[in-house]
């Protein structure tokens, strides 16, 4: 298990200090690569058992080597061993993989799932105003997010951070929540429409 | 040499993307386009005019081999020093890798902090 590291839950599937240590202490970023890592394998035990079950092997691999990867990316390092027994096994031909090691890594990704679902638990939240927020800079956020969104990633990923920041606790988070996760999901079309109509709704 | 600047990153895993982006950036002060697709890559890099390529090798779509063999047919890329990022690191799959043309070959999970070093490095390789 892992203790609660600045405005981090406790994780019970993750190294939260080797993955800060591996993000520079960004923790805005950890929870957006974990976020994006959950948006990813999200039902990839299910996926993987359906591999075995059509006999796909080489898709089965395809994935274990895929989680196996994001894993270690997020220190969830239980799971990443996980994958990477069941991507050896195919790899030297074995594909009778147990069960049992199956179940442990469903377990185990179920485990760093449910860690990164409590970053957006009530009371992860934080001690931000809980009513408002800035509306001048978030304003001045999502202005830059809309000027960027087709050009610069970096920058609107910086602001969509900013704006995370800002919104937390008050009325504003789920849409901003909402923005991260089109972001995170590459919906970036949908991503700018969303900010187009704030801007419209908030502007004169 | 010139010092290396300009570096576009194929990755198609967006939690990947996002930690390689910050440890070239942020850690190494490289310009990065990072790219999320071999056929994305395939558009892009001639405008972007890297002076070297970060390739993933397992993505869905054109793979990495793919993705260096398409690049080897753009004139302006041709030449542009080509490293797969991957989590196959026996010497007999880095050996493979070369063989299609990589310079060189980076493991993951890289280390944030390291990552652009060992960029750097294999960017003064004769």
């Amino acid at each position: 298990m892992s203790r609660g590291v600045g405005s981090l839950p406790v994780m019970q599937g993750l190294d939260v200090d080797d993955a800060l240590r591996r993000l520079l202490g960004r923790e805005d970023l950890l929870r957006q690569v974990m976020r994006a890592f959950a948006a990813s394998s999200t039902g990839a035990g299910q996926r993987l058992r359906q591999h075995f079950g059509q006999q796909e092997h080489a898709a089965a691999q395809a994935l274990a080597h895929q989680i196996k990867g994001s894993a270690a990316n997020i220190s969830a390092l239980t799971l990443s061993a996980l994958a990477a027994r069941i991507e050896a096994n195919l790899k030297a031909g074995d594909s009778s993989t147990p069960h049992a090691l199956l179940d442990q890594f469903e377990l185990a990704l179920t485990v760093v799932l449910t860690d990164i679902a409590g970053l957006d638990s009530p009371a992860d939240v934080g001690d931000a105003a809980a009513s408002d927020c800035d509306e001048a800079q978030m304003l001045a956020c999502v202005r830059a997010i809309e000027q960027h969104v087709r050009t610069d990633l970096g920058r609107v990923q910086q602001e969509l951070a900013n704006l995370t920041r800002l919104t937390r606790g008050s009325t504003h988070q789920v849409w901003t929540d909402d923005l991260n996760q089109c972001f995170e999901q590459f919906r970036l079309l949908d991503l700018a429409q969303q900010v187009r109509q704030f801007l419209a709704q908030h502007t004169h | 040499m010139p010092s290396l600047q300009r570096i576009l990153y194929v990755e198609d895993m967006l939690d990947i993307q996002l930690v390689a982006q910050l440890a070239l950036e942020t850690v190494g002060g490289f310009t990065v386009k990072v790219c999320s697709s071999g056929e994305e890559a395939l558009r892009e890099a001639e405008a972007f005019a890297p002076e070297m390529i970060l390739l993933d090798v397992m993505m869905p779509g054109m793979d990495g081999p793919a993705t260096l063999k398409a690049l080897r047919q753009l004139p302006a890329i041709a030449a542009v020093p080509v490293v797969f990022v991957t989590a196959s690191v026996q010497p007999a799959e880095v050996a493979h890798f070369k063989s299609l043309g990589a310079r060189d070959v980076i493991g993951k999970p890289f280390d944030p902090m390291t990552l652009s070093d060992q960029v750097r490095s294999i960017w003064e390789q004769p």
